[in-house]
């Protein structure tokens, strides 16, 4: 199912509202190399932000940087409105799932509390509250009855959500995913991004990279495209076009509209194949022709890509 | 017959300082298996060897003189990992190597105290005095007090360090703290165990227990369970069949981890489908998402 983009409205930016994370002009990187350069970001309470970009484009890194893993080597990051070294930060953070030791012999419960370690971290067990709190969390989340069972007797969808419960359970403002539905199949992915919508609705920030540009173009209100800075920052409708895909890829990618909002055929071949040879979409300078759709779903909206009349069809976006 | 050798002193000591030493080693050992760092118990065991010489040429107190210089080699080994593009085994294989080698050609150097450390090379319970007992005693407790205490942050920084440090876990004190308990573990055990036994002696334990469970807390005790009795039993019959302490110990130990490990695969035929904790494959369970 697709996220009705009428609720995207509620994400609308509470102007008195400070930013929960600021980069401003930021450079951040190992061992003196930056990976990061001149980022330029503002993350506002109540955000649900994806993070585009190629394989080693800093999205890993930038929510690395955030979290304060990553040294800043210039500019200045505010997370909660402290300077990066002076803070503890309650921020959540759910790692791709690739890195997880699935061999260490955790239960579903164990991993869980581990979300709670500093809270008390020299006692050696978790107070009773502290229990309770998880057990209301993993049943909010349908893992409840999974409690006792090792980490690896878990389908994809539920591993994804023991770590957001491990995340969640320390009641964090801001969420940051690596990549929350990497190596995932369609139902999983969809029902993972519904939990965070209501997770965003319920007042969490949050960021996650990805690699799927449909899916963050679909369920999220905004985008930022990072290839070593930031390329793009805006709604889907202004970001998920052929022009910037271009810039942050260095590929060539045909945006089509589906019920006003913009998707990737992210195979050109698929286009060439269909109409004599000729690629649809072009990202030249002096080819202005819109995306053709030869085929298209009887459904699917023929609007062309970015085109400010298309705001009109879509009002609720924030611009 | 059979408790004719608890009619000696050295004996019941030596008994009483290998289920120290086991247990202790065997619980360390859920960390260091669990951290993939098996290799590090081997590599520092050595080291301490170079350390353990050159305190008793500086005439520097054994157990804190070995302890200081095992600590600093694993912090050297992670020190040399951080700052080049050289991988662990790489750098655990050189710096410990070279310390042990220092040791050895001290040794050969003054032939006085050859006799002395050929105990710590191989393991004797006879070398197991008065001070050795304290010594270990005194190590064991402070190391299962730190564990206890501070569980929750050992449990995050060995299961996912990257991760733990973002929740605020100070993983590089941990880590810290972690090195001097592992380089005091192998400086007490030294002398029971000998050199080049450690290892297994940290390795098959924790192994043993892992193939038997699924939780974290039931492998801390099984292992340290384990270990404790491989140790007293290795030792107990090594007085009956005349072989070294270390070599009995780690047989012992190595006899049951292919029992148990045969006994596993034979369930997992046995029960074929469900398979073993280690080959337990992820259940697919539709339907979970309403």
């Amino acid at each position: 199912m697709l996220h009705p983009p009428e609720l995207e409205h509620l994400h609308r930016p509470d102007p008195d509202a400070r930013p929960i994370v600021e980069l401003k002009n930021v450079s951040a990187g190992y061992n003196g190399v930056p990976v990061l350069s001149d980022v330029d970001l503002k993350i506002m309470p109540g955000d649900f932000v994806g993070l585009l970009g190629p394989s080693g484009s800093g999205k890993t890194t930038l929510l690395r940087t955030i979290l304060g893993a990553v040294p800043v080597q210039t500019g200045e990051l505010r997370v909660h409105d402290t300077p990066a070294r002076a803070r503890r930060m309650p921020a959540g953070y759910v790692p791709q799932l690739e890195t997880i030791d699935w061999n260490f012999p955790v239960t579903v419960e164990e991993v869980v509390m581990m979300g709670r370690t500093m809270s008390n971290a020299w006692f050696p067990w978790f107070r009773k509250q502290e229990r309770q709190l998880a057990h209301d969390l993993m049943e909010r989340l349908g893992i409840a009855d999974l409690s006792k069972r090792h980490i690896r007797q878990l389908s994809g969808g539920q591993q994804q959500r023991v770590f957001l419960a491990r995340a969640l359970v320390s009641s964090p403002h801001l969420l940051l995913l690596d990549e929350p539905t990497a190596g995932v199949d369609v139902k999983t992915r969809d029902d993972v991004m519904h939990l965070l919508h209501d997770l965003n609705h319920a007042g969490v920030t949050i960021i996650q990279s990805t690699h799927e540009i449909n899916t963050v173009a679909v369920h999220l209100p905004r985008i930022v495209c990072l290839n070593g800075s930031i390329v793009a920052d805006g709604p889907p409708n202004r970001v998920i076009t052929p022009h910037i895909l271009w810039e942050v890829y260095g590929a060539e990618m045909p945006v089509i509209q589906y019920h006003g909002m913009p998707m990737v055929a992210e195979s050109a071949h698929f286009w060439i194949g269909r109409n004599g040879g000729e690629p649809v979409s072009t990202i030249t300078e002096d080819s202005h022709r819109e995306p053709i759709l030869p085929h298209a779903h009887p459904t699917a909206d023929n609007i062309p890509a970015h085109h400010h009349h298309h705001d009109e069809d879509n009002p609720s976006r924030p611009s | 017959m059979l408790l004719e050798p608890f009619e000696f002193g050295f004996f019941v000591r030596a008994i009483i300082a290998a289920s120290l030493v086991g247990g202790l080693c065997a619980l360390m050992g859920v960390y260091i298996v669990l951290r993939g760092m098996s290799y590090i118990g081997h590599g520092l065991s050595h080291a301490v060897f170079g350390g353990a010489v050159v305190s008793a040429i500086m005439s520097i107190n054994f157990f804190v003189g070995a302890t200081i210089w095992g600590f600093l080699s694993a912090l050297l080994i992670a020190w040399t990992t951080r700052k080049n593009p050289i991988g662990s085994d790489a750098a655990i294989g050189i710096i410990t190597t070279a310390s042990f080698a220092l040791g050895i050609a001290i040794v050969s150097r003054s032939h006085t105290a050859t006799q002395n450390f050929e105990a710590s090379l191989w393991g004797s319970v006879l070398a197991v005095d008065r001070g050795d007992l304290i010594a270990i005693a005194v190590a064991a407790s402070i190391i299962a007090v730190i564990f206890f205490v501070a569980y929750k942050l050992f449990l995050f920084a060995t299961f996912d360090p990257d991760v733990a440090q973002f929740y605020g876990v100070p993983t590089g004190w941990v880590d810290t703290l972690f090195s001097l308990m592992l380089a005091g573990t192998i400086v007490v055990s030294m002398q029971v165990l000998g050199v080049t036994m450690i290892a297994a002696a940290v390795v098959i334990p924790p192994i043993v227990a892992r193939l038997l469970t699924n939780s974290f807390r039931t492998m801390v005790w099984l292992s340290t369970g384990i270990g404790m009795i491989c140790s007293v039993l290795g030792i107990y019959i090594s007085y009956f069949v005349d072989v070294s302490s270390g070599a009995s110990v780690v047989l012992l130990s190595a006899a049951l981890f292919v029992a148990v490990l045969s006994w596993t695969k034979i369930r997992g035929l046995l029960l074929s489908g469900q398979g073993t904790a280690l080959t337990q494959l992820p259940r697919e369970s539709g339907g979970t998402f309403e």
